[in-house]
């Protein structure tokens, strides 16, 4: 099981308490879709994703964005059993929507990224530390009931 | 060979332009040797590493990173040469130092969240895109003695 010292805890609720996830969410889920562009085929149904301004004025996309980082908020609040919260997010994403995990660690790094623009110096090596290893514990487990 | 947009010709010199040189190696270089800790190893000649806060204030590790953001400077320089640029580097890395490459990527990863934190709302995905090419083809350039 995962073990949180105290000072990541705080870390982590500190990045959380600092985000908009209505802003942070779809901007994240933007950059993926223009940094990685294949990433675009899980999003058929989204509409136009042919350019950046389109994929940045896609409403589809920053509503789901905005779904992404409210799941996200589901393991800050249960640190201690993040396997169990994404087992049925781990499932529907392999066996529904068959998204190969290795695009998680790259929403992930583009979820990173988007917070150290707003966060700035706020997000200091200690607090970056603590907020990549969540990420990895829940693209771990989302990757879980893949195998 | 790699091939440049004109738009990511100028979104790299963007950012060389906007960026702070004496913070950015030097941060980066510190929160690779924080976040990822097994990189001290690497680095033993260069006294206290044994928190964030001696890693921080440690006058070698803000040296070397100045000296690691003059490598990026050159590549930036010779865009269209990079392999070549970086062969004696790729050499002495693999040759002498014994640098694990999985360790380039790393450091790319926090050289981008420092600029991401320096550029804000400027580090746009056009531009993260334009970056992360950068550095890939970079780090690429310096694993290709390795073998």
């Amino acid at each position: 099981m995962v073990e949180w010292t105290e000072a990541e805890r705080r870390a982590i609720e500190s990045v959380w308490e600092k985000i908009d996830i209505n802003v942070i969410g779809p901007q994240a889920l933007e950059s993926v879709l223009i940094v990685y562009p294949w990433t675009q085929r899980y999003f058929g149904v989204f509409g136009n994703l042919s350019s950046v301004s389109a994929i940045t004025g896609n409403p589809k996309v920053a509503a789901h964005g905005k779904t992404v980082l409210k799941a996200l908020g589901s393991g800050v609040k249960n640190l201690d059993d993040i396997k169990s919260t994404y087992a049925k997010l781990s499932e529907l994403h392999s066996e529904k929507l068959n998204v190969d995990p290795d695009n998680f660690r790259l929403l992930a790094d583009c979820i990173t990224i988007v917070i150290s623009t707003k966060l700035a110096a706020a997000f200091s090596p200690d607090v970056q530390a603590a907020w990549q290893k969540f990420l990895d514990v829940v693209v771990s487990a989302l990757s879980r009931e893949y195998h | 060979m790699v091939q440049w947009t004109d738009a990511e010709r100028a979104a790299i010199a963007d950012i060389f332009g906007k960026i702070d040189r004496d913070v950015v190696g030097p941060n980066a270089l510190a929160r690779c040797l924080i976040v990822y800790p097994w990189t001290r190893r690497y680095f033993g000649g260069f006294g206290n590493l044994y928190s964030a806060d001696a890693i921080l204030a440690n006058p070698k590790v803000a040296a070397h990173g100045k000296v690691v953001f003059g490598g990026l400077e050159k590549a930036v320089k010779n865009l269209d040469d990079i392999k070549i640029t970086f062969a004696p580097l790729s050499e002495l890395h693999s040759e002498k130092l014994n640098v694990d490459p999985d360790n380039f990527r790393l450091l790319a990863d926090c050289l981008t969240l420092v600029i991401a934190g320096q550029m804000r709302a400027a580090f746009t995905p056009e531009v993260q895109a334009a970056w992360q090419k950068f550095l890939a083809v970079v780090v690429s350039a310096l694993c290709r003695q390795y073998y």
